[in-house]
């Protein structure tokens, strides 16, 4: 059906290269989210509070640029308010003993309020945010320069990030006593090492990262704010996370899968397809969905050993 | 970060200094001594066994060398110079380390990540490759095959024991102490980690083992040491200069019976006691834990079952016992068949069970033991609408008298108890009634060896009064000195079942480890 449809271009543009370009766009955001949650879970935390993460990380992004007019100090006070709510998780859970989900999901409608009361006045405000620098040379390939090479800053610091996650937990000591603390807490203390700390650590990276997240979609594509602008993404990070066997490089793909599917419906509007319009903002979900459930069949990592704890099921050995 | 080494002296033991001398160590716990006075040493170059019962103080003992606890009084001798081991990082630093019988180790890390993770310093990168050689290096060294590649879930105990070692030698530990190592390992397995001990030997450094087992003594330590009740009651004994009843005098404080040889062959005339056809059952993470079981113990028998710990055993017993239901298949006993998978049902069909982990599963930690006894046998209790706690009282004293395994006072809480102390209970309870079938998991875990022996001749004995007993151990000598066969568990399947008489342990362990008879 679609390639069918794909003959009516608009602007010269193939509907495959639109719906990439879109999957970059929408799906960075996520991306940033996922990224964090699963430094966050390979030391052992669920923060299903991403949501509200990213939230604060859009609405302070926002406020702060619209105040100083510089997006970069936006970034930074993302980073710094989405940061200090996971820390706030990581704090109740970990030295408070809560209920890593209860409280998640009390971390959400934290950030939801919160935004929505702080974020009222900035509502109609207008910013000069992040605009799409093309790289010169690499955006004039045809196609592959208009899907990579034609962002927002935001986007290509997250090209280098994922790997540079992936490095940090795989290859370095400090990845090791990561995954350690995620694993078997009880190891690491043997060795004289703190996993508490560890894991304050990671989760508050976790939220710093999902601020950024929030950060790019509102400064750098939506270009605005709404009260509960991100519908959703944090959840869908934190599910993105799951499916992507806490692997950084998987949670990408997965953004981006998930990007695609956000960016398809406008495209196809814009191009006159007659598909229902509800079958439209389904589809992003079940094509993730269905896209990570069959990746998800080939489990190539199990899920750390601490998070059974979350679920109260004994750990498997 | 090579395996320090020593240079191996002509005479090993001899003129070899020691590592690590102890004088007068004293450990108290509020009222309870530990340890009281003990002199102990370990020279580099031997391995040096330390021989005790369950709560002699071994562990204590190991514990203050390696800096886990400190002592009340004595001092400790490094290399001739007294320390301070304020923490195991304070034992590492100076070469002390030890092997704990819950292996520390990351299932989900590979053998390299490890080792890394243990190892002190190393800048911020992980450099798999250098660890990884690191690892083959020091592995031949040694002579232990290692794959540092290889997932530390999917090797087995003995693997990861090795591997444990290999990591505590790799952080430049002179003097290994490794506790009950053998008591998780098939025989081969056994075999596998003496071999690994002996090269150590070689390299001159020192090996203390703990232990209750005295041929694994024999087969390795140069020297040995005993532990009674806290009290070192012989130090540094040449292995070859006393013979076993000796040791275990001295273990025990007095001499244990030997089990009567003596047994009566099984009525022929009797239904089986339990009757195992098909059975599937499934694991408490939904996977399948026994697989198409079929097995029948006969009245008047023992039937023991061997197996590498977690091979099915707690989900057979929780089967046989009516805890677990049954995916397919059926139980009989006594020729009756088990309607549904329900406790009352197994029970009012006369199987009692003694179960593995009686202080989770089996005791109501506020009641006093008279009132556990009490509570199997209400019925009879009864006066009026009440309990007549008079009569309970006096059952429960004749009870203590004829089951011989001295119970605590019998108004002590059972929450205040050791654990030795809770099995005495479960085990007076158990064998105080009359049954068809007895299913025992583990019953001697947690005590001492003249319970132990008490309470292998009350098993016989309800094996001479007619009923099957199903004796579920990890002690293989345990299960060969009391079965008539012994069933061997693999991995949920039935690998065999063979006649105590007729294999040696070596053919057992090839069940347990899932090779054919």
């Amino acid at each position: 059906m679609i390639a069918a449809q794909a003959a009516t271009d608009v602007g010269g543009q193939l509907l495959i290269v639109s719906v990439l370009v879109g999957a970059v766009r929408s799906g960075t955001s996520i991306f940033y989210a996922a990224l964090g949650e699963t430094i966050s879970e390979r030391a052992g935390v669920i923060n299903v509070g991403t949501e509200g993460c990213m939230l604060a990380g859009a609405m302070s992004a926002y406020a702060v640029t619209a105040e100083t007019g510089n997006p970069w100090f936006g970034v930074l006070g993302a980073a710094a308010v989405g940061g200090a709510l996971a820390l706030l998780h990581a704090y109740l859970v970990i030295a408070r003993g809560a209920n890593q989900l209860a409280n998640g999901l009390v971390i959400m409608f934290l950030g939801l309020g919160l935004t929505s009361l702080f974020g009222a006045s900035y509502v109609s405000r207008e910013i000069n945010g992040f605009k799409p620098y093309a790289i010169p040379g690499l955006s004039s390939i045809p196609a592959v320069g208009d899907i990579l090479f034609n962002h927002d800053p935001l986007t290509y610091l997250s090209f280098a990030l994922g790997p540079a996650v992936w490095f940090l937990l795989f290859r370095t000591r400090w990845g090791l006593l990561l995954r350690g603390a995620g694993e078997r807490a009880p190891v690491l203390s043997s060795y004289g090492y703190s996993p508490e700390r560890i894991r304050y650590i990671a989760v508050g990276l976790g939220g710093l990262l999902a601020g950024i997240g929030g950060a790019q979609l509102s400064t750098a594509v939506a270009l605005t704010w709404f009260e509960n602008m991100t519908q959703g993404r944090g959840f869908i990070a934190v599910a993105l996370v799951i499916f992507a066997s806490w692997h950084p490089l998987w949670a990408m793909g997965g953004a981006y899968l998930f990007g695609a599917a956000l960016a398809l419906g406008p495209e196809l509007q814009v191009r006159n397809v007659g598909v229902n319009q509800f079958v439209l903002d389904a589809l992003p979900y079940v094509m993730t969905l269905a896209v990570l459930v069959v990746l998800a069949k080939r489990s190539f990592q199990r899920a750390p050993e601490g998070l059974a704890e979350v679920f109260d099921a004994p750990p498997v050995s | 970060m090579s395996i320090a080494t020593l240079e191996p002296s002509a005479d090993r033991t001899k003129q070899s200094p020691s590592i690590i001398e102890v004088r007068g160590l004293t450990k108290r716990f509020g009222d309870l001594v530990a340890t009281g006075d003990v002199d102990f040493d370990v020279r580099s170059g031997e391995v040096h066994s330390l021989l005790g019962e369950n709560g002699a103080g071994k562990s204590t003992l190991m514990k203050l060398l390696y800096g886990v606890y400190q002592p009340d009084a004595g001092e400790i001798l490094v290399d001739g110079v007294v320390h301070r081991l304020d923490s195991p990082a304070d034992a590492r630093a100076l070469g002390i380390g030890m092997v704990f019988q819950d292996l520390r180790l990351i299932p989900a890390f590979t053998v390299a990540e490890n080792i890394a993770l243990s190892l002190p310093g190393g800048g911020f990168r992980y450099r798999r490759q250098a660890v990884e050689r690191q690892i083959l290096d020091a592995g031949a060294e040694l002579g232990f095959s290692v794959d540092p590649k290889a997932l530390v879930r999917h090797l087995s105990i003995g693997e990861r024991q090795r591997v444990e070692i290999l990591k505590v030698l790799m952080s430049g530990a002179r003097l290994v102490i490794l506790d009950e190592p053998t008591s998780v390992l098939a025989p081969q397995e056994v075999d596998g980690l003496f071999t690994a001990i002996r090269s150590l030997r070689a390299k001159g450094l020192a090996v203390v083992i703990i232990t209750h087992k005295l041929h694994e003594t024999r087969a390795i330590a140069d020297r040995l040491s005993i532990l009674r009740a806290g009290r070192m009651v012989g130090s540094g004994i040449d292995p070859t200069t006393v013979d076993d009843r000796a040791l275990i005098s001295a273990m025990v404080g007095r001499e244990v019976p030997p089990l009567p040889v003596e047994r009566s062959d099984p009525p022929a005339d009797r239904p089986a006691a339990l009757r195992v056809t098909g059975v599937h059952v499934r694991g408490d993470g939904g996977n399948t834990a026994l697989h198409d079981i079929h097995l029948e113990v006969k009245a008047g028998e023992v039937m023991g079952v061997a197996g590498v710990a977690g091979s099915g055993q707690r989900e057979l017993y929780e089967a046989v016992l009516g805890l677990r239901p049954l995916h397919t298949g059926d139980i009989h006993i006594a020729a009756v068949e088990m309607a549904k998978s329900d406790p009352g049902a197994a029970l009012a069909l006369g199987a009692v069970g003694i179960p593995e982990d009686p202080i989770s599963d089996a005791v109501v930690p506020g009641l006093d033991v008279t009132e556990h006894l009490a509570l199997s046998n209400l019925s009879s209790l009864r006066k009026g609408l009440g309990i007549d706690w008079a009569r309970a009282r006096e059952l429960v004293a004749e009870l203590d008298r004829q089951i011989g395994l001295r119970m605590v006072a019998h108004d002590r809480t059972v929450a205040d108890l050791s654990g030795g102390n809770v099995q005495r209970v479960m085990l007076t309870r158990a064998f105080g009634v009359d049954c068809t079938l007895l299913v025992a998991a583990y019953p001697s875990r947690g005590l001492d060896v003249a319970t132990t022996r008490r309470t292998q001749e009350l098993l016989l004995a309800q094996r001479e009064a007619g009923a099957g007993v199903l004796f579920i151990s990890e002690d293989l000598d345990e299960l060969m000195e009391l079965s008539d066969q012994i069933a061997v568990l693999h991995n949920g399947h039935l690998a065999g079942v063979v006649t105590p008489g007729e294999v040696d342990r070596y053919a057992i362990g090839q069940l347990m480890l899932g090779g054919s008879e």
